[in-house]
């Protein structure tokens, strides 16, 4: 997954790949939601279920439905709770026509 | 250089000016391929530029032709199939590709992937946004990701069907197009074919939506 909170480290420091690549925005509170172009981020949404953001995002962000949901970097179903730092993407299909 | 342009309907109609302008100059004695086995029709005059009736391919590389001395060009009037993939994406190949069906970008993903070096380009759109998808494959690694990736499983199980395979008399009426969408997505894959040649390339697709005027490039590896 992308991502653009690297953090510069010293050649002879051996750290955990995730400390260096973050994919949650834990210090902010914040969630992003993205599907295909368009990126939303919110304030108060963690606590909510992947369906319900589905749902409640689905005409804003053109999120298509049965669109596989990515969340941190793994993907998960419907059920998961959103907690704050979390960058979810609904994947969006690839344009059919040419 | 050797460019295969498969598709030249709505995207691969709105890319070939530029990219043979842009290779007429930079990269003079490129060959480059024109692949489509559908015809102009009176119909397509809404999002596409032809001076003549007839195969898509045929007409287009003969208007182009005395336009860029500097290239040689060939066509093939006919679609993209099983049984002439492996004769029209070869080593080396630059494919872009601006087909209106999953079923060939999963032929051609799948060609691709079957080969050591090739590096594809393709773009599809709705009506008013898309993606461009990037594959780099080199000495026999893949450096971004198959376009049927997991990602994407409408394109891994494609439910439409090779345009080759649908008889006339099942032929259905095409979805409308926004002209506007397709040159936004020719635009990036001339954008990405750009990056490629200068060893930028970063992403295995962008996102892109006209109406939100965004862009999004994703790097999924």
């Amino acid at each position: 997954m992308s991502n653009n909170n690297e953090t510069a480290v010293a050649e002879d420091e051996e750290v955990e790949l995730a400390e260096v690549a973050p994919v949650r925005n834990e210090a902010t509170g914040i969630i992003t939601v993205t599907c295909g172009a368009n990126v939303s981020t919110f304030g108060n949404i963690s606590g909510r279920s992947i369906g319900a953001l589905r749902q409640d995002l689905g005409d804003v962000l053109g999120i298509q439905p049965g669109a596989k949901a990515i969340a941190s970097g793994e993907e998960v179903n419907d059920d998961y709770i959103t907690v704050d730092g979390d960058r979810i993407e609904f994947i969006k299909e690839s344009g059919t026509k040419g | 250089m050797k460019i295969k342009v498969i598709g030249i309907g709505g995207i691969g109609g709105a890319l070939l000016p530029a990219l043979t302008r842009y290779l007429n100059f930079a990269y003079n004695g490129s060959e480059i391929t024109l692949i489509d086995g559908d015809s102009y029709e009176e119909r397509n005059n809404q999002r596409q530029e032809f001076d003549e009736l007839g195969y898509k391919a045929e007409v287009t590389a003969e208007r182009l032709r005395p336009l860029f001395n500097n290239l040689l060009f060939v066509f093939k009037n006919e679609y993209v199939t099983p049984g002439n993939v492996y004769e029209i994406i070869r080593e080396d190949d630059i494919v872009l590709m601006g087909v209106d069906n999953h079923a060939t970008r999963k032929l051609v993903s799948d060609r691709c992937e079957d080969m050591e070096t090739v590096t594809l380009i393709s773009g599809g759109n709705d009506f008013t946004d898309g993606n461009v998808q990037m594959y780099i494959r080199k000495n026999g690694e893949d450096i971004t990701l198959p376009i049927a990736n997991d990602f994407h499983p409408e394109i891994m199980e494609p439910a439409d069907r090779n345009p080759a395979d649908v008889g006339c008399g099942e032929l259905a009426e095409s979805e409308p197009q926004l002209v506007i969408a397709n040159n936004a997505m020719a635009a990036v894959m001339l954008s990405a074919f750009y990056s490629y040649l200068q060893g930028k390339v970063t992403y295995d697709e962008i996102y892109v939506d006209i109406l939100t005027g965004n862009s999004r490039a994703v790097n999924r590896r």
